[in-house]
């Protein structure tokens, strides 16, 4: 049992492109806060210090705008589909374990992976924010910021597992998920922009739709009344439309969904061709 | 054992095999030849539920590998040109199929010391050279004592000394009651190993039968005789109505019979005096192989 969960964390860190990803996650990561702390502004400093008690939100916000979605499609798209092209997924089909064991193992070991990674990236974050600024405030709405963000960072993971299973190109996939990633996000910029100088709202609503839109907002809507909504504002790369929470848990919900059944179907109707390429 | 029935896949319309049936029973050697191209390997495929048949069925000791995946815990399969995950060392790959396949971990060390591979276990897969690779496939595939072996060109890319010493494996396995089904192109290893040969040329079965069978029907009989004065023997056969032709070949006679009368003329040149060493059928199997699929 789980072995193949252990495998994948295996698989995930021998990939260079995953390591160059995970280091410059954590690199950021660090940057974020020395930048902050060592701001040579004396004014800047000035503005910045009542935020100091809430220094934590920045690690754990600020990852999920982009960045963590190209870690979780990095991880993902090549997760069935390195398995392909390297025709070791015939390795583990001849053996005692059933297609949706193989998947569902899959699947979990790489999404675990990707939390490990974010939990990392939250430790540092509490490290360099109690380190550097003091007492953090509020700290009893880092679970839910944590979990509001592994959720939707679901979308983007199971759009490349998909991609990777249907395509069974770890490249393709990756290019693709990265695209609709890139092109959904630069759609509602244009959608918003649209929306404000034509005043229409129907545009940003047209952008709610979108799969970037739940991905990247839910956690910035669920703390948007939180004490510290001003600093969750600024960690907001995207641009605000509604603050429709369910809104947002239907549209992470509905992509992530369709992209594992189609995963599911794909991988269980689908025959195991010898070495891809 | 193994039993693929009226199998019959298509690709994109093209039948790739039509109406396949293949059984290997117990302690069986069963080879599976033909050219590349022809569909052993998609047949073996199918009867590892790799790909699904359009028709047909597969049964591995009783059961249906589509529908029942613990038949996997009794079977050994060695692809061909194994891909083994290239990110772990061979010991790992070893350990990770036992713990699947719920074999004991000391297994592995002699596994290990059977291929010759104790030394280098602690390597990456992708430093390995080809022929390294199917020794650690080969000893993945023993782990378990499987009941049933499945090889897809075992020999591909080892050393003859390996070469010999992965026959003599399969061998032993198979006298201890392993069923083994093999596809391969080294037609010294299925005259050597095989109880019964399958041929398939362009997704048919065009032969069924034990190696001497199959050198019968495609290239008659043939005995060769070993033995002082070839001259004489040569005149003497000669004038056997069953005999079609006869030539030398080195220090041998190679006669060519119309119908299989052996035991009668092996009578005859003994009566008459002549002072024979040797007296067999000629089995060129590479020869019959490529009469048969020019005959096809």
């Amino acid at each position: 049992m789980f072995e193949i969960i252990l495998y994948e964390w295996k698989r995930a860190i021998s990939r260079k492109k995953f390591i160059v990803l995970l280091i410059v996650s954590l690199f950021f990561e660090i940057a974020v806060y020395l930048a902050v702390y060592f701001v040579p502004s004396q004014r800047v400093r000035v503005l910045l210090t009542p935020f100091y008690p809430y220094m934590w939100v920045l690690g754990t916000l600020l990852p999920q705008s982009l960045l963590l979605h190209f870690l979780a499609i990095s991880i993902a798209s090549g997760s069935m589909s390195e398995e392909y092209e390297q025709g070791t997924i015939d390795f583990f089909l001849t053996k005692a374990i059933t297609r949706e064991r193989f998947l569902a193992e899959k699947w979990l070991g790489s999404f675990s992976l990707l939390a490990l990674v974010y939990i990392i990236m939250v430790v540092l974050s509490l490290v360099f924010s109690y380190g550097l600024f003091g007492l953090q405030q509020d700290i009893y709405l880092l679970p839910e910021a944590v979990l509001s963000v592994l959720f939707s960072s679901l979308v983007f993971f199971n759009i490349a597992f998909m991609i990777g299973e249907l395509l069974r190109r770890s490249s393709l996939s990756f290019i693709i998920s990265s695209s609709i990633l890139i092109g959904s996000v630069l759609v509602s910029v244009v959608l918003s922009f649209i929306s404000f100088i034509t005043h229409s709202p129907q545009y940003e609503e047209i952008s709610e739709y979108l799969p970037s839109w739940g991905a990247t907002q839910l956690p910035f809507i669920l703390l948007s009344n939180a004490p510290f909504s001003i600093l969750v504002n600024a960690l907001d790369l995207m641009p605000i439309t509604s603050n429709n929470v369910l809104m947002a848990i239907l549209s992470v919900l509905a992509y992530s969904l369709i992209s594992a059944i189609l995963s599911v179907i794909s991988f269980l109707k689908r025959d195991i061709p010898k070495k891809v390429s | 054992m193994i039993e693929a029935k009226e199998i019959v896949k298509r690709y994109s319309g093209r039948e790739v095999l039509s109406n396949i049936s293949l059984n290997v029973e117990k302690g069986e050697f069963v080879s599976l030849i033909g050219p590349n191209g022809a569909g052993k390997t998609t047949l073996i495929r199918i009867i590892l539920a790799l790909i699904k048949p359009e028709k047909g069925k597969v049964e591995i000791l009783g059961k249906d590998p589509f529908n029942d995946k613990s038949v996997f815990r009794h079977l050994g399969y060695v692809q061909e040109l194994p891909n083994l995950p290239p990110f772990l060392t061979g010991r790992e790959v070893l350990l990770l199929s036992a713990k699947i396949k719920g074999a004991k971990k000391d297994e592995v060390d002699e596994l290990l010391e059977l291929v010759g591979m104790r030394e280098f276990a602690n390597r990456q897969i992708a430093k390995y050279s080809k022929g390294m690779i199917q020794r650690i496939a080969i000893a993945e595939a023993l782990l378990g004592n499987p009941e049933v072996l499945v090889l897809d060109e075992p020999n591909i890319g080892i050393d003859p000394l390996f070469s010999l010493k992965v026959r003599e494996m399969f061998d032993k396995l198979k006298r201890n009651g392993t069923s083994i089904l093999m596809t391969s192109h080294e037609l010294e290893d299925v005259k050597k190993l095989s109880d019964r040969v399958y041929m398939i040329y362009k997704g048919k079965i065009v032969f069924e039968g034990d190696v001497e069978e199959m050198v019968k029907k495609f290239l008659g009989i043939q005995v060769v005789i070993e033995g002082e004065e070839l001259e004489k023997i040569s005149n003497f056969v000669s004038s056997f109505n069953y005999v079609k032709k006869v030539f030398k070949e080195g220090n041998k006679l190679i006669v060519s019979m119309t119908e299989d009368r052996r035991e009668e003329l092996l009578r005859n040149l003994v009566e008459a005096g002549f002072r024979i060493r040797a007296f067999y059928m000629d089995l060129n199997l590479e020869e019959a192989y490529s009469r048969a699929i020019s005959s096809v």
